[in-house]
């Protein structure tokens, strides 16, 4: 149906409706006749909205902002509100499809399976799984049971490993475990906000409107923005200090050596919670408060400006601010801080400045790490998806811990492997030369977010590469076999989100055609294995790995997609799961505490009630019943001595490619509003097209004008490892520092991963997507 | 419409230059046909609102008949609910209110503007993006359709008041609709009156809110 008839058709029906009712008087007409509202988080980034979602006649057709939600009191961005729109594309993958000499044709179920199952018995521990913090709870935990536990494998990563590593390895280092102590509660209270290199506004839309809409009922919150472009978060700063790329290494010692200098740190809580470290790598060792006070010594306010281009007026600014105790100070920080080839270290200096300034663990207080996905916490991180996690905050170095998850999947002692597996990068390069066979991708789209793509693309295709999808991506470009999946409420699901808090939701709409959850098409394949002899798929009882029973106690053959389409499997993985959460006190509820609330942020602990309660703020007396009584706040995975976390001594040092004569420029990348990472799902809703059809490259005008390029002008991006063209925006949206340009990576069109550096850091091994050298002109 | 085609040439003196002007007059030739796009709609409406002062409410609601058609009733919004995306180019945050907001003195004096009809946020791009190529070709097809406009709400008679249709949450100024500024076809008779709930009761199934 055109459009214009669509309307004249919608305005007869309202005409035709208006004449009815007035000649049925007293019938009432049910507007929403067999439209059903039900919960569930939005699925596109960390924050974790809540949505009410409207379904008719089994299609969703509306959605809304869920005002019972703590986390957004109803308000949602312009993806949030599209999120039902993006699962009807017409061009879902709707049937299993195998590529046979070079064309992919559709085969059945079984058969993609077996094709599966048959690749893995032969080459078990060369085989791996490339996940996502866009996974579920339940699906993350039976994929790394089915490769840890199932193969005795820890070839399994998520790309979680690109977004949220450092900031992992960051806590680990600074106060032994994972996962902030703050939470939005914070967001209403605190007077003073530091971005650090955070673009809120288009990245985290919701968290940002709760913090500037204060700014309308006469709140007073003074905002500084350390960025290397100005944005539209920009805008609601107070302040603009702009950096020299890795400079924020050095600003963040230099705010650190002004505390000490001026005497105004927080003597009384760093004696009680701090110890000092020094060193460049996860371990250091120990160092006194004089000798960090000697080494801190180098970051003079002029040393700072030398390397990070801030002038002594804007340091001293900012740092006067941590001086003053009657502030309370709010540091966020995602990509900006994480994607670095000094990743851990800055998110430990940023933990320094609030340490020694006393602003940490009381409301308003804190410095918060923002997660990118809606379950980077919740999956990769608590449930251990990563090559060297296990459940709870194990690791599978430490023979206890395996023993632990092996007594509760019920496995053989010495069935979990004590060498980690390959991280994301190295995963890739691995499967590039052969040293890797295989690789099963779910829920996320490699072929566009691996740094340096010319390294990857070529040589995947030779591989056995498995891509559950739910829609035709650059990844699937690249596959053996794809698998169509369900997306959101086409299935069950939890979600653990940036503050710690665990949401779940039912299944409301059929996924279409074939398309199965990603739980099914793991379990499947396990069954498929335990059916072949597979010794793996077999626990100490000699059951299947996966067994799970009914209230009878009778086997559920979930391996069977009409028994699993029965069957809340989600619900009875998350049982087995939680018991695993409690050794690092990361505790979860039960099930069905999270399908009667709006989530819970861990820990959730048991009241002599009965009731489950939740904790808002980690490691602060009367919030945390872990505490230890009358110590305020208490670091009790402290990684030197229990309670306490520490301070690092962690120098400036210059990134590995840095703008020559050749490549004078810096190439910065990232998201924007409209689009959820790669754009598979948002390029899809035509509103969220419209608005962003294409990628650019954002120039500084001056940098433009001394090239004579202008807005709409095609410009060629070049880099050591590749180019691009794009078209130029110039004084659009966001303006970059002079010397540098940045370009989205959401279009699969222009790939700009292609230019982008594959160097990472050291510790967390997540690459640096923000800063190499490139040289651009017009063409 | 003829007295405005006199006016708004000498009313327009030097910020427009004559092509703007005829652009205008183009505009309300089209408006008249119901013809101009939403987006031409707009365009003429920012054009004018440089001369503060002028005098054209009744070029307004010319175009707003044919803007509120185009932008505000299904064409471009995915579905009831949904945020409607804004016709203007990439604006700066705190641009919108200097027309949208509730009761300014444009809102009143040129009644074309919509105010909005939810409570004040700041970061009104975050969910009203940009739709800077409307006509731009898909990325790819949809098989999306959404909730659509519902129909009338049910009363007991001629005379009573009608029940509200929909969902109310973030739409609590009815009169950003209903009001003078409105839709043609769904405004009220009685604009003056400003406690619209306490005669039209909301739908309970509309309400999710409540028990259901």
């Amino acid at each position: 149906m055109e459009r214009r008839d669509f309307l004249l058709t919608s305005a007869l029906a309202v005409a035709a409706s208006i004449v009815q009712t007035s000649a049925a008087k007293g019938a009432l007409a049910d507007p929403e006749d067999g439209l059903t509202w039900q919960k569930a988080p939005c699925r596109f980034c960390g924050t974790g909205c809540g949505v009410m979602v409207g379904v008719k006649d089994g299609r969703v057709v509306a959605v809304q902002g869920d005002r019972e939600n703590p986390v957004n009191q109803g308000l949602l961005c312009a993806k949030g509100y599209h999120a039902g729109a993006a699962m009807y594309g017409r061009d879902r993958l709707r049937y299993p499809l195998i590529k046979r000499n070079g064309r992919f044709e559709r085969i059945s179920w079984e058969e993609a399976v077996d094709t599966i199952a048959h690749f893995v018995k032969d080459n078990d521990k060369d085989f791996a799984i490339y996940g996502s913090g866009q996974w579920t709870i339940p699906e993350g935990y039976t994929a790394m049971k089915f490769l840890k536990g199932g193969c005795g494998s820890n070839e399994i990563d998520p790309n979680a490993r690109l977004c949220m590593a450092s900031a992992v390895t960051g806590m680990l280092t600074t106060y032994g475990v994972d996962e902030p102590s703050g939470c939005y509660d914070d967001f209403d209270v605190t007077d003073t906000v530091v971005l650090w290199g955070n673009n809120m506004a288009e990245m985290h839309p919701i968290l940002w409107s709760r913090i500037v809409d204060r700014r309308l009922k006469g709140e007073k919150i003074e905002i500084f923005d350390l960025s290397v472009r100005r944005t539209r978060t920009t805008e609601n700063c107070d302040h603009y200090i702009e950096f020299i790329p890795q400079g924020d290494l050095a600003i963040a010692n230099g705010i650190c050596h002004l505390l000490i200098e001026w005497e105004k740190y927080d003597k009384d809580w760093v004696k009680k919670h701090c110890l000092f470290r020094q060193g460049e790598d996860k371990v250091g060792k120990p160092m006194t408060f004089e000798q960090y006070r000697e080494w801190l010594k180098t970051y003079t306010p002029e040393y700072v400006e030398k390397v990070a281009g801030v002038s002594r007026k804007k340091l001293e600014l900012l740092a006067s601010r941590f001086a003053d105790p009657t502030k309370k100070i709010l540091s966020f920080w995602c990509m900006g801080m994480n994607q670095h080839t000094r990743g851990t270290w800055i998110n430990n200096l940023v933990y320094n400045v609030h340490f020694l300034s006393g602003q940490f663990g009381a409301p308003g207080k804190t410095a918060f790490s923002l997660t990118g996905q809606p379950s980077a916490c919740g999956t990769c991180r608590e449930v251990g998806t990563l090559s060297h996690a296990l459940p709870g905050g194990r690791v599978v170095m430490k023979e206890e811990h395996r023993n632990q998850v092996e007594d509760a999947w019920k496995l053989p002692r010495g069935r979990i492997n004590p060498k980690p597996g390959h991280h994301a990068v190295a995963m890739f390069q691995a499967l590039d030369e052969d040293r890797l066979k295989g690789v099963w991708v779910q829920v996320t789209n490699p072929g566009q977010t691996m740094p340096n793509l010319n390294e990857i693309s070529h040589k995947l295709k030779e591989r056995f590469v498995v891509v559950s999808d739910i829609y035709p991506t650059a990844t699937t470009k690249l596959a053996t076999l794809v698998l169509p999946s369900a997306m959101w409420v086409e299935k069950n699901g939890v979600f653990g989100n940036s503050e710690r808090r665990t949401q779940q939701w039912f299944k409301m709409v059929e996924a279409p055609g074939e398309a199965r959850d990603d739980v099914w098409q793991m379990l499947a394949v396990a069954h498929r294995l335990y059916e072949l002899g597979y010794p793996g798929m077999t626990n100490v009882d000699g059951e299947f790995l996966f067994t799970f029973r009914d209230e009878k106690g009778e086997i559920i053959e979930s391996w069977k997609w009409e028994v699993f389409k029965k069957h809340n499997i989600d619900k009875l993985l998350f049982e087995e799961y939680r018991p695993l959460t409690t050794l690092k006190q990361k505790d979860l509820a039960p099930y069905d505490e999270y399908v009667k609330s709006r989530g819970m942020r861990w820990p959730v602990v048991e009241q002599p009630s009965g009731v489950w309660k939740e904790t808002p703020r980690r490691f602060v007396e009367g919030e945390d019943p872990y505490v230890k009584p009358g110590s305020e706040v208490d670091f009790y995975w402290g990684p030197d001595e229990k309670g306490k976390a520490r301070i690092w001594a962690r120098p400036y040092m210059p990134p590995p490619e840095v703008p020559d004569e050749e490549y004078p420029l810096w190439l910065c990348t990232g998201r924007v509003l409209e689009h959820w990472h790669t754009g598979t799902m948002t390029r899809r809703v035509k509103q969220l097209n419209s608005a962003m059809p294409k990628a650019y490259v954002e120039i500084n005008p001056k940098d433009a004008d001394r090239m004579g390029i202008s807005t709409g002008d095609k410009v060629k991006v070049t880099s050591r490892r590749g180019e691009l063209v794009l078209d130029a925006w110039i004084n659009g949206r966001s303006v970059p520092m002079e010397g540098l340009i940045f370009v989205p990576f959401f279009d699969e069109n222009l790939l700009i991963n292609k230019v982008t550096l594959h160097e990472y850091c050291a510790i967390s091994k997540e690459p640096d997507y923000k800063k190499c050298a490139v040289k651009i002109e017009k063409v | 419409m003829l007295v405005l085609s006199e006016k708004v040439p000498y009313r327009i003196p030097v910020l427009l230059s004559c092509l703007a002007a005829l652009s205008l007059l183009a505009v309300i030739g089209k408006a008249k046909e119901g013809k101009a796009s939403a987006h031409e709609a707009i365009l003429v409406s920012e054009i004018a609102a440089v001369e503060e002062g002028t005098d054209v409410p009744a070029l307004f609601e010319a175009i707003n008949r044919v803007a509120v058609v185009g932008t505000e009733i299904t064409k471009d919004r995915s579905f009831l609910y949904a945020p409607p995306p804004n016709p203007h180019n990439d604006k700066k945050q705190g641009e919108c209110m200097g027309c949208h907001a509730p009761e300014t003195d444009l809102a009143k004096k040129w009644k074309s503007i919509r105010p909005i009809p939810h409570k004040v946020y700041s970061q009104c791009l975050q969910c009203h993006v940009s739709q800077v190529r409307p006509e731009s070709e898909l990325f790819v097809e949809s098989d999306w359709f959404g909730l659509d406009f519902p129909g009338a709400g049910s009363r007991d008679n001629d005379y009573s008041p009608p029940t509200v249709p929909h969902k109310i949450f973030m739409r609590e100024n009815c009169l950003s609709c209903h009001g003078d500024t409105g839709y043609y076809k769904i405004r009220t008779s009685h604009p003056e009156r400003s406690q619209c709930l306490q005669c039209h009761a909301p739908e309970a199934s509309v309400d999710y809110t409540r028990p259901q």
